[in-house]
C-alpha cells in the first residue's frame, strides 16, 4: 500500500503494519510491529513519539530496536563481537573487512535510558560506580555492561582515547578497573600543519601535519593486527581492509545521497526523527552492513518516490534549521518539527563517519586522514567551519545547538560556536541543554523553538 | 628569564627553562570567571583562561584533559597567545616518538616568543638543576608545611636558584609523631587546596603524600640520558613513563605509584578534592575505594578560593575518627 506521506503514533503505526507489510518479499526475520518493542523491551518512548509511515521506515525503526538481539543472534552463529568505543566511525570499517566478526558501539547505549523512560536502572548503576548525574548520558553505557541487560558483552573492546571527552574516558577507565581487557588507540588532538611540516589534507579540507597522520596509522594498525586474532580471513590486510572500504563508502554515498535529497527538496520527505536514524547508520551500519544496504535502498527509493509526488511530512512554509548534536532525548525531533521548524543540516558529531574514505591511497592512511577528520578531536573552530557551509548549501534559516547535559565538550564549544554561528550566518542561534527526558521542560523548549519559528517567518515577511 | 604561563606538570619544565623561560605555575583565585560562564566548564580551566587574558601572557597548554583541550580552543579563537602540547595518554614506542615532536614543535614557538634553543651542553645542565631541585624539594617535605612544599613544586626553578633547605619552615618538626599521615588526591591544584592543606593541619592532620598537580606524584625521579642518547627523546621517554596520573590509559602506573607510596610512607586516610565537573578524577572514586584499602574522603570544590566550612567540619571529622 503506497499511501501520502505523514507522521503517525505507535497505535496507527501497528494497525498499518500487516497492510504495509503484505507487499513486501522476504522480510527480515526481526521485523515485528513496533508496539512489540514496548511490550517485550520496555521502550516506553515509542508510546510518545511520532513515526514516519512508509513501510522504509518501519523497517529502519525494526532495525534500530533490534540491535542486541541481533547481535546475541550473531553471537550464537559463532561470530565474534567487537565493542568499538567512542571513534564513531573508523574501527568498524575495519571490523566488517574481516570475516566472522561484528561491531558495535556500545555508546549508543546513551538512549536506553530515554528509550526506557528511565526504567532501565543504567544511571542509577552508573552512579553507584562513581559516574554521577554531572557524566554525560553516556554513562549508561557503564550500567549496560554492569547489568548485562543489553547488549551481548563483546569478546573484545577498541576505545580510542587521547582527543576524546572526559566523560567517556573515565568511564572506560572504570570499565578497566571492573575487569574488562580494553585495547586503547591513541588519537591526538588534531591542529592545523605549520609552516616547516609535511602536510596532509583530509576528504574535509583540512590540512593537518602528516606527523598525525602517521601516528594514527601505527595505531591502526596495531588495532587491526588484534582484530585479525579474531577472525579467521587469510588475504592480505591491505586487500582486506580495501574491501572493506570500498564497501563502507558504498553507504556513506548512500547516506549522503539521502541527507542531500532530504535537506535540498522543496518539501520536507521525511521526518527528522528517521532521518537521524539513518545518519547514525554511517558510523556501525548497525551491525549488519549488508542489512543496512538494503535499507538505505528501501528508503532512498521512498524518498524519491515521496519528492516526486510532491509529498512531505511537514507544511511547505516551515523554517529550515541546522540541528548541532545529537538530541538526548529523542521526542525533541519531533518537537522541533511540532513547533514549524524543518530540520535540513545536522552534525551530529560524527560527520567524518558520512564522508568518502580514500580509496586510491593506502588503506591505513586514508583510514587515519577519516580519524583525523573527527569534529570532536580538533577545535570548535573547525567544526563550525563545516556548519557553516552546510548550512549555506541548505539555506537554512536558523540553528538550533542541543547541549547534552554533563557533557565537558558542550559547555566550552557550544557558546563559541554559537557566536560565531550568529556573527557569520546572521541567522538566530539557539543555545539550548535537552536532558534525558525532556518532560519537565518541555514547555520551556517549545516556547523557544516557536520563537525561533516566529522570528523567521518575522523576519521573512518584512 | 622571560614568564609564561603552564598549569601542567607533564609538560618538561627543564625543556622551557633551557630555553630562557620560567614557568609561571597558575593557581588561581575564582574571582571573576568571566571567560566562558557556562555550566560544565571546569572552574580551573575557566580562571587559567581568565589569567591568561588579564596577565597576556604567553601560555602552554597540554591535553591531557579535555576541559583543558576545549578551553584552549577558546584561547586560540580569541587570539591569545597560547601552544596546545599534545601529551599522549598511552605509552608506547610511537608516542615517546610523538610526544618527542611535539617538543620540538614547542621549541619553535618558544623560540618565536624570543627563546633560544640551548645546545646539548646546556640542556644536559637544566637537566642535572632540575634534577637537584626535585631532590631538594622531596628531601625538606618532612620538615615544611604542606602549602610550603606545594608552593616549592610549583616553583622548582625558584628553589634551584635559592635553595629550598635555607627556607624551611620547621613548625611541623617537633610533632610529627601524634599527626595523622594523610594522603590528599586530586588533578589541577587549586586555592582551595592549599586552604584545605592548611585546615587538614590545623585540624591535627600532616599531608605525607600530596598527589595533587603540584606534589609528589609529579616529582618525577632523576633524569639520566646517556652520552650518546638523543637528550630531546631521552626527555620524552622519561617524562612518559613517569606520569602518574589518572589521564593515562589504561592508569595503573598512577595506582601502582599510589598504592606503593601510601604504604611506604603509611598514610592512614586519604582526601580526594577535585573541582566539579573533573571528570577524570571523579570517575575515579569507586577504583580508589576499591584499590587503597584505606579510608577516602571525597571533597568536590566549586567555583570558591577557600574551602567552605561544610567541607572543613567534615575534614575535621575525617580526622577525628583516625585520631
Amino acid at each position: 500500500m503506497i499511501s501520502n506521506a505523514c507522521k503517525f503514533d505507535l497505535v496507527s503505526a501497528d494497525l498499518a503494519f500487516d497492510s504495509l507489510r503484505s507487499s513486501q518479499k522476504n522480510l527480515s526475520w526481526y521485523i515485528r510491529p513496533l508496539g512489540e518493542y514496548l511490550r517485550n523491551d520496555n521502550d516506553l518512548i515509542l508510546q510518545e513519539i511520532d513515526f514516519d509511515n512508509s513501510w522504509a521506515s518501519i523497517w529502519l525503526w525494526n532495525f534500530l530496536l533490534s540491535e542486541n538481539e541481533r547481535l546475541r543472534s550473531a553471537r550464537n552463529k559463532g561470530e565474534k563481537i567487537i565493542g568499538c568505543m567512542k571513534d564513531l566511525g573508523t574501527i568498524p570499517v575495519m571490523a566488517y573487512s574481516l570475516e566472522n566478526v561484528r561491531a558495535f558501539y556500545p555508546d549508543g547505549t546513551w538512549w536506553t535510558p530515554c528509550v526506557m523512560k528511565l526504567s532501565d536502572g543504567l544511571f542509577f548503576v552508573s552512579t553507584t560506580q562513581g559516574c554521577d548525574i554531572s557524566f554525560c548520558p553516556v554513562r549508561a553505557m557503564l550500567g549496560a555492561f554492569i547489568n548485562e541487560e543489553h547488549f551481548p558483552i563483546p569478546d573484545l573492546l577498541i576505545c580510542s582515547t587521547g582527543a576524546v571527552c572526559d566523560d567517556f574516558s573515565a568511564i572506560s577507565q572504570r570499565l578497566y578497573w571492573l575487569g574488562y581487557d580494553i585495547k586503547w588507540w591513541e588519537v591526538p588532538r588534531r591542529r592545523c600543519a605549520e609552516f616547516h611540516e609535511e602536510s596532509v589534507e583530509l576528504p574535509s579540507g583540512l590540512i593537518v601535519p602528516r606527523i598525525q597522520v602517521d601516528f594514527i596509522k601505527s595505531e591502526l594498525k596495531r588495532v587491526f593486527k588484534i582484530l585479525r586474532n579474531f577472525s579467521r580471513s587469510a588475504d592480505s590486510d591491505i586487500r582486506l581492509l580495501s574491501d572493506g572500504i570500498r564497501k563502507a563508502n558504498q553507504i556513506r554515498r548512500m547516506i549522503m545521497h539521502l541527507r542531500n535529497l532530504i535537506f535540498s527538496s522543496r518539501r520536507c520527505p521525511l521526518p527528522a526523527l528517521e532521518e537521524l536514524i539513518m545518519e547514525m547508520m554511517a558510523t556501525h551500519f548497525c551491525s549488519d552492513r549488508e542489512e543496512c544496504l538494503l535499507i538505505l535502498k528501501a528508503l532512498t527509493e521512498e524518498v524519491e518516490r515521496r519528492i516526486s509526488l510532491g509529498q512531505s511530512v511537514l507544511s511547505e512554509d516551515c523554517p529550515k534549521v541546522y540541528l548541532v548534536n545529537p538530541v538526548s532525548d529523542i521526542r525533541m525531533m519531533n518537537l522541533i518539527e511540532d513547533c514549524g521548524l524543518r530540520v535540513c543540516g545536522t552534525d551530529f558529531m560524527f560527520t567524518h563517519a558520512l564522508e568518502l574514505i580514500p580509496e586510491d591511497i593506502d588503506p591505513f592512511d586514508a583510514l587515519a586522514r577519516m580519524v583525523l577528520s573527527d569534529p570532536m578531536v580538533g577545535p570548535a573552530e573547525d567544526r563550525c567551519k563545516h556548519i557553516i557551509r552546510e548550512a549555506l548549501k541548505y539555506r537554512v534559516d536558523a540553528v538550533v545547538i542541543v547541549r547534552i547535559p554533563g557533557a565537558s565538550h558542550c559547555a566550552w564549544e557550544c557558546k563559541s560556536m554559537s557566536e560565531k554561528l550568529k556573527a557569520i550566518l546572521r541567522i538566530p542561534v539557539l543555545d539550548v541543554e535537552v536532558p534525558t527526558l525532556v518532560d519537565s521542560i518541555e514547555s520551556t523548549l517549545k516556547s523557544r523553538l516557536e520563537a525561533i519559528s516566529e522570528i523567521v517567518h518575522a523576519s521573512k515577511s518584512i | 628569564m622571560k614568564q609564561l604561563l603552564c598549569t601542567c606538570p607533564f609538560v618538561p619544565v627543564e625543556w622551557i627553562f633551557a630555553h630562557g623561560f620560567i614557568c609561571k605555575r597558575s593557581v588561581p583565585f575564582f574571582k571573576n570567571l568571566g571567560s566562558v560562564e557556562s555550566m560544565g566548564c571546569c572552574p580551573l580551566a575557566q580562571a587559567f583562561l581568565d589569567e591568561i587574558i588579564s596577565t597576556r601572557l604567553p601560555a602552554i597548554f597540554s591535553s591531557t584533559c579535555d576541559q583543558m583541550r576545549r578551553a584552549a580552543d577558546v584561547a586560540k579563537a580569541k587570539g591569545l597567545n597560547v601552544f596546545i602540547i599534545n601529551v599522549p595518554t598511552t605509552i608506547s614506542e610511537e608516542s615517546v616518538k610523538y610526544f618527542r615532536s611535539e617538543l620540538l614543535r614547542l621549541s619553535l614557538w618558544l623560540e618565536s616568543l624570543g627563546g633560544k634553543r640551548p645546545t646539548n651542553k646546556e640542556l644536559r645542565a637544566c637537566i642535572e638543576k632540575f634534577n637537584d631541585a626535585r631532590s631538594l624539594v622531596l628531601d625538606s617535605q618532612p620538615y615544611v608545611s604542606g602549602s610550603f612544599f606545594m608552593n616549592s613544586v610549583m616553583n622548582l626553578a625558584a628553589e634551584t636558584e635559592t635553595g629550598i633547605i635555607k627556607k624551611k619552615n620547621c613548625v611541623f618538626g617537633s610533632d610529627q609523631a601524634t599527626r595523622v599521615p594523610l594522603a590528599i588526591l586530586g588533578g589541577h591544584t587549586s586555592q582551595a587546596h592549599f586552604g584545605l592543606i592548611n585546615e587538614i593541619e590545623k585540624a591535627g592532620g600532616r599531608i605525607v603524600l600530596n598527589a595533587l598537580s603540584f606534589g609528589n606524584r609529579v616529582l618525577i625521579p632523576k633524569i639520566i640520558i646517556g652520552e650518546n642518547e638523543d637528550i630531546v627523546y631521552g626527555i620524552a621517554k622519561h617524562y612518559m613513563e613517569n606520569i602518574r596520573d589518572v589521564f593515562m590509559r589504561p592508569n595503573d602506573r598512577f595506582y601502582s605509584w599510589l598504592t606503593k607510596e601510601i604504604k611506604t610512607k603509611k598514610v592512614k586516610g586519604a582526601i580526594l578534592a577535585t573541582h566539579v565537573w573533573c571528570d577524570l578524577w571523579r570517575g575515579e572514586i569507586q577504583t580508589m575505594k576499591e584499590i587503597l584499602k584505606i579510608p577516602l574522603l571525597d571533597i568536590t570544590f566549586g567555583t570558591e578560593s577557600f574551602p567552605l566550612n561544610q567541607t572543613i567540619n567534615r575534614c575535621q571529622s575525617f580526622l577525628e575518627m583516625m585520631q
